[in-house]
Protein backbone atom coordinates (compact mmCIF):
# COMPACT_ATOMS: atom_id res chain seq x y z
CA UNK A 1 0.00 0.00 0.00
CA UNK A 2 1.20 3.41 -0.87
CA UNK A 3 1.34 6.01 1.75
CA UNK A 4 -0.67 9.53 1.23
CA UNK A 5 -0.60 11.13 3.96
CA UNK A 6 0.05 10.76 7.80
CA UNK A 7 -0.76 13.43 9.61
CA UNK A 8 -0.94 13.86 13.80
CA UNK A 9 -2.49 16.46 15.85
CA UNK A 10 -3.07 17.09 19.68
CA UNK A 11 -6.22 15.02 20.25
CA UNK A 12 -8.64 18.21 21.37
CA UNK A 13 -11.66 20.24 19.50
CA UNK A 14 -10.19 22.63 17.71
CA UNK A 15 -7.98 20.89 16.39
CA UNK A 16 -9.66 18.72 14.21
CA UNK A 17 -10.30 20.69 11.34
CA UNK A 18 -6.73 20.18 10.81
CA UNK A 19 -7.33 16.54 10.50
CA UNK A 20 -10.04 16.97 7.82
CA UNK A 21 -8.02 19.66 5.98
CA UNK A 22 -4.83 17.58 5.58
CA UNK A 23 -7.35 14.61 4.18
CA UNK A 24 -9.25 17.07 1.89
CA UNK A 25 -6.33 18.36 0.49
CA UNK A 26 -4.80 14.80 -0.93
CA UNK A 27 -7.98 12.74 -1.49
CA UNK A 28 -9.66 15.38 -4.48
CA UNK A 29 -5.62 15.67 -5.77
CA UNK A 30 -5.77 12.01 -5.99
CA UNK A 31 -8.59 11.14 -7.77
CA UNK A 32 -11.84 11.26 -5.50
CA UNK A 33 -14.84 13.57 -6.62
CA UNK A 34 -16.04 16.76 -5.06
CA UNK A 35 -18.68 14.51 -3.57
CA UNK A 36 -16.76 11.40 -2.40
CA UNK A 37 -14.29 13.82 -0.89
CA UNK A 38 -17.19 15.08 1.23
CA UNK A 39 -18.61 12.02 2.29
CA UNK A 40 -14.88 10.17 3.25
CA UNK A 41 -13.55 13.64 5.15
CA UNK A 42 -17.11 13.29 7.13
CA UNK A 43 -16.75 10.14 8.09
CA UNK A 44 -12.79 10.76 9.60
CA UNK A 45 -13.99 13.89 11.24
CA UNK A 46 -16.74 11.69 13.27
CA UNK A 47 -14.40 8.85 13.66
CA UNK A 48 -11.69 11.72 15.54
CA UNK A 49 -14.34 13.54 17.05
CA UNK A 50 -15.22 9.96 18.73
CA UNK A 51 -11.87 10.00 20.17
CA UNK A 52 -11.43 13.16 21.77
CA UNK A 53 -14.96 12.84 22.61
CA UNK A 54 -14.64 9.19 24.26
CA UNK A 55 -11.24 8.69 24.37
CA UNK A 56 -10.13 11.73 25.82
CA UNK A 57 -12.93 13.57 27.75
CA UNK A 58 -14.04 15.92 25.35
CA UNK A 59 -10.75 17.01 24.81
CA UNK A 60 -9.86 17.67 28.98
CA UNK A 61 -7.57 14.50 28.93
CA UNK A 62 -4.23 15.04 26.76
CA UNK A 63 -2.85 12.76 24.23
CA UNK A 64 -2.39 12.93 20.29
CA UNK A 65 -4.73 11.41 17.48
CA UNK A 66 -2.69 10.26 13.88
CA UNK A 67 -4.42 9.97 10.94
CA UNK A 68 -2.74 7.87 7.63
CA UNK A 69 -4.56 7.44 4.06
CA UNK A 70 -2.69 4.81 2.30
CA UNK A 71 -3.60 4.04 -1.60
CA UNK A 72 -4.59 0.03 -2.03
CA UNK A 73 -4.77 0.23 -5.43
CA UNK A 74 -8.88 0.22 -6.34
CA UNK A 75 -9.15 0.97 -2.51
CA UNK A 76 -8.30 4.14 -0.06
CA UNK A 77 -7.15 2.89 3.84
CA UNK A 78 -8.05 5.04 6.22
CA UNK A 79 -6.24 4.67 9.80
CA UNK A 80 -6.66 6.73 13.20
CA UNK A 81 -4.55 5.44 16.06
CA UNK A 82 -4.53 7.19 19.48
CA UNK A 83 -3.00 6.76 22.89
CA UNK A 84 -6.34 6.95 24.52
CA UNK A 85 -7.48 3.89 27.42
CA UNK A 86 -8.43 1.14 24.95
CA UNK A 87 -12.06 1.50 23.98
CA UNK A 88 -14.89 -1.56 23.94
CA UNK A 89 -16.33 -1.78 20.39
CA UNK A 90 -19.33 -3.05 21.71
CA UNK A 91 -20.46 0.20 23.13
CA UNK A 92 -19.62 1.97 20.04
CA UNK A 93 -22.77 1.01 18.05
CA UNK A 94 -25.01 3.25 16.11
CA UNK A 95 -28.73 4.47 17.55
CA UNK A 96 -31.63 4.03 15.28
CA UNK A 97 -32.38 6.45 13.36
CA UNK A 98 -36.53 7.03 14.14
CA UNK A 99 -35.23 7.87 17.86
CA UNK A 100 -35.08 11.46 16.79
CA UNK A 101 -32.98 12.73 19.44
CA UNK A 102 -29.76 14.97 19.78
CA UNK A 103 -26.43 12.90 19.05
CA UNK A 104 -25.52 9.31 18.56
CA UNK A 105 -25.26 9.35 14.97
CA UNK A 106 -21.74 9.43 14.28
CA UNK A 107 -21.48 5.48 14.35
CA UNK A 108 -24.14 5.63 11.79
CA UNK A 109 -22.29 8.17 9.41
CA UNK A 110 -18.82 6.17 9.46
CA UNK A 111 -20.78 2.75 8.47
CA UNK A 112 -23.06 4.29 5.87
CA UNK A 113 -20.13 5.84 3.99
CA UNK A 114 -17.13 3.77 4.20
CA UNK A 115 -17.07 0.30 3.24
CA UNK A 116 -15.57 -1.31 6.13
CA UNK A 117 -14.85 0.35 9.75
CA UNK A 118 -13.00 -2.30 12.41
CA UNK A 119 -10.84 -1.62 15.52
CA UNK A 120 -7.58 -3.67 14.90
CA UNK A 121 -5.52 -5.16 17.46
CA UNK A 122 -4.19 -2.06 19.06
CA UNK A 123 -1.10 -0.60 18.67
CA UNK A 124 1.90 -1.89 22.08
CA UNK A 125 1.32 0.01 25.11
CA UNK A 126 -2.35 0.42 24.41
CA UNK A 127 -4.54 2.78 22.57
CA UNK A 128 -6.90 2.45 19.53
CA UNK A 129 -6.31 1.76 15.56
CA UNK A 130 -9.60 2.51 13.60
CA UNK A 131 -9.28 1.00 10.32
CA UNK A 132 -11.46 2.12 7.49
CA UNK A 133 -12.06 1.20 3.91
CA UNK A 134 -13.40 2.81 0.85
CA UNK A 135 -13.43 0.80 -2.80
CA UNK A 136 -12.75 4.16 -5.07
CA UNK A 137 -13.06 4.90 -8.87
CA UNK A 138 -11.07 7.58 -9.56
CA UNK A 139 -13.08 10.46 -11.70
CA UNK B 1 -17.27 29.10 12.33
CA UNK B 2 -19.55 32.02 11.24
CA UNK B 3 -22.80 32.78 13.41
CA UNK B 4 -24.43 35.85 12.60
CA UNK B 5 -28.37 36.39 14.07
CA UNK B 6 -31.06 38.90 12.33
CA UNK B 7 -34.55 39.78 12.45
CA UNK B 8 -36.74 38.64 9.25
CA UNK B 9 -40.07 39.47 9.70
CA UNK B 10 -41.66 37.01 12.71
CA UNK B 11 -38.75 35.36 12.74
CA UNK B 12 -34.99 34.72 13.29
CA UNK B 13 -32.64 34.09 10.92
CA UNK B 14 -29.38 32.53 12.36
CA UNK B 15 -26.79 31.94 10.02
CA UNK B 16 -24.38 29.63 10.10
CA UNK B 17 -20.97 29.02 7.99
CA UNK B 18 -17.75 27.54 7.46
CA UNK B 19 -16.95 24.31 9.78
CA UNK B 20 -19.62 23.38 12.64
CA UNK B 21 -17.93 20.72 14.26
CA UNK B 22 -17.24 19.54 17.97
CA UNK B 23 -15.50 22.78 18.72
CA UNK B 24 -18.15 25.05 17.18
CA UNK B 25 -21.35 23.33 17.71
CA UNK B 26 -21.94 24.60 21.33
CA UNK B 27 -22.15 28.48 19.73
CA UNK B 28 -24.70 27.32 17.25
CA UNK B 29 -26.70 25.38 19.89
CA UNK B 30 -26.60 28.72 21.98
CA UNK B 31 -27.53 30.72 19.02
CA UNK B 32 -31.09 28.62 18.17
CA UNK B 33 -31.54 28.16 21.52
CA UNK B 34 -31.51 31.85 22.08
CA UNK B 35 -33.43 33.03 19.35
CA UNK B 36 -36.15 30.83 20.19
CA UNK B 37 -36.59 32.36 23.59
CA UNK B 38 -38.94 34.77 21.78
CA UNK B 39 -40.05 33.96 17.96
CA UNK B 40 -39.37 31.16 15.48
CA UNK B 41 -36.08 30.76 13.78
CA UNK B 42 -34.97 29.64 10.03
CA UNK B 43 -30.98 28.43 10.43
CA UNK B 44 -29.32 29.64 6.61
CA UNK B 45 -26.83 26.73 6.37
CA UNK B 46 -25.50 27.97 2.35
CA UNK B 47 -22.32 29.18 3.84
CA UNK B 48 -21.63 25.61 6.06
CA UNK B 49 -18.47 23.97 4.45
CA UNK B 50 -18.27 20.85 7.24
CA UNK B 51 -21.19 20.25 9.48
CA UNK B 52 -20.59 17.03 11.51
CA UNK B 53 -23.15 14.75 14.00
CA UNK B 54 -22.51 17.56 16.55
CA UNK B 55 -23.76 20.09 14.78
CA UNK B 56 -26.88 18.42 13.35
CA UNK B 57 -27.60 17.49 17.50
CA UNK B 58 -28.13 21.16 18.01
CA UNK B 59 -30.43 22.02 14.72
CA UNK B 60 -32.41 18.10 16.37
CA UNK B 61 -32.19 20.03 19.80
CA UNK B 62 -33.95 23.50 17.97
CA UNK B 63 -36.80 21.74 16.20
CA UNK B 64 -37.72 19.98 19.57
CA UNK B 65 -37.78 23.12 21.56
CA UNK B 66 -39.44 24.83 18.35
CA UNK B 67 -42.27 21.97 18.11
CA UNK B 68 -42.84 22.22 22.27
CA UNK B 69 -43.34 25.76 22.03
CA UNK B 70 -45.29 25.97 19.38
CA UNK B 71 -42.75 28.00 16.92
CA UNK B 72 -41.51 28.40 13.52
CA UNK B 73 -38.49 26.13 12.89
CA UNK B 74 -36.62 25.69 9.59
CA UNK B 75 -33.33 25.04 7.51
CA UNK B 76 -32.69 26.83 4.40
CA UNK B 77 -30.14 27.49 1.75
CA UNK B 78 -28.90 23.92 2.69
CA UNK B 79 -25.55 23.45 1.46
CA UNK B 80 -24.11 20.06 0.05
CA UNK B 81 -22.41 19.33 3.18
CA UNK B 82 -25.38 20.31 5.15
CA UNK B 83 -27.59 18.25 2.89
CA UNK B 84 -25.68 14.96 3.06
CA UNK B 85 -25.28 14.66 6.56
CA UNK B 86 -29.02 15.91 6.89
CA UNK B 87 -29.85 12.39 4.34
CA UNK B 88 -27.69 10.21 6.34
CA UNK B 89 -29.38 10.99 9.27
CA UNK B 90 -32.91 11.00 7.57
CA UNK B 91 -33.59 14.35 8.99
CA UNK B 92 -34.16 15.69 5.34
CA UNK B 93 -37.46 14.00 5.64
CA UNK B 94 -38.26 15.39 9.55
CA UNK B 95 -37.16 19.23 9.37
CA UNK B 96 -38.83 21.67 6.86
CA UNK B 97 -36.26 22.77 4.30
CA UNK B 98 -36.55 25.94 1.89
CA UNK B 99 -34.35 27.58 -0.62
CA UNK B 100 -34.83 30.77 0.91
CA UNK B 101 -35.79 32.76 4.17
CA UNK B 102 -38.69 34.27 1.79
CA UNK B 103 -39.76 30.93 0.65
CA UNK B 104 -40.08 29.79 4.66
CA UNK B 105 -41.75 32.65 5.53
CA UNK B 106 -44.52 32.71 2.43
CA UNK B 107 -45.18 28.62 3.87
CA UNK B 108 -46.61 29.93 6.65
Amino acid sequence: MKPLLRVSVVAEPDRLKELRDAAREVLTPWGCSEELTRALVLALGEAAMNVVQHGFDGGSASGEITLEILDNSDELVFRLSDDAPTADPAKMSPRDLDDLRPGGLGSHFMRELMDRTAFLPPPEGGGNLLEMRKKVSRS
Amino acid sequence: MKCRIREHGAVHVVALGGDVDMSSSPEARQAILQSLERRGVLVDLSEVEYIDSSGVASLVEGYQVARDKGLKFGLVGVSPSALLVLQLAHLDRVFPIHVTVDDALADG
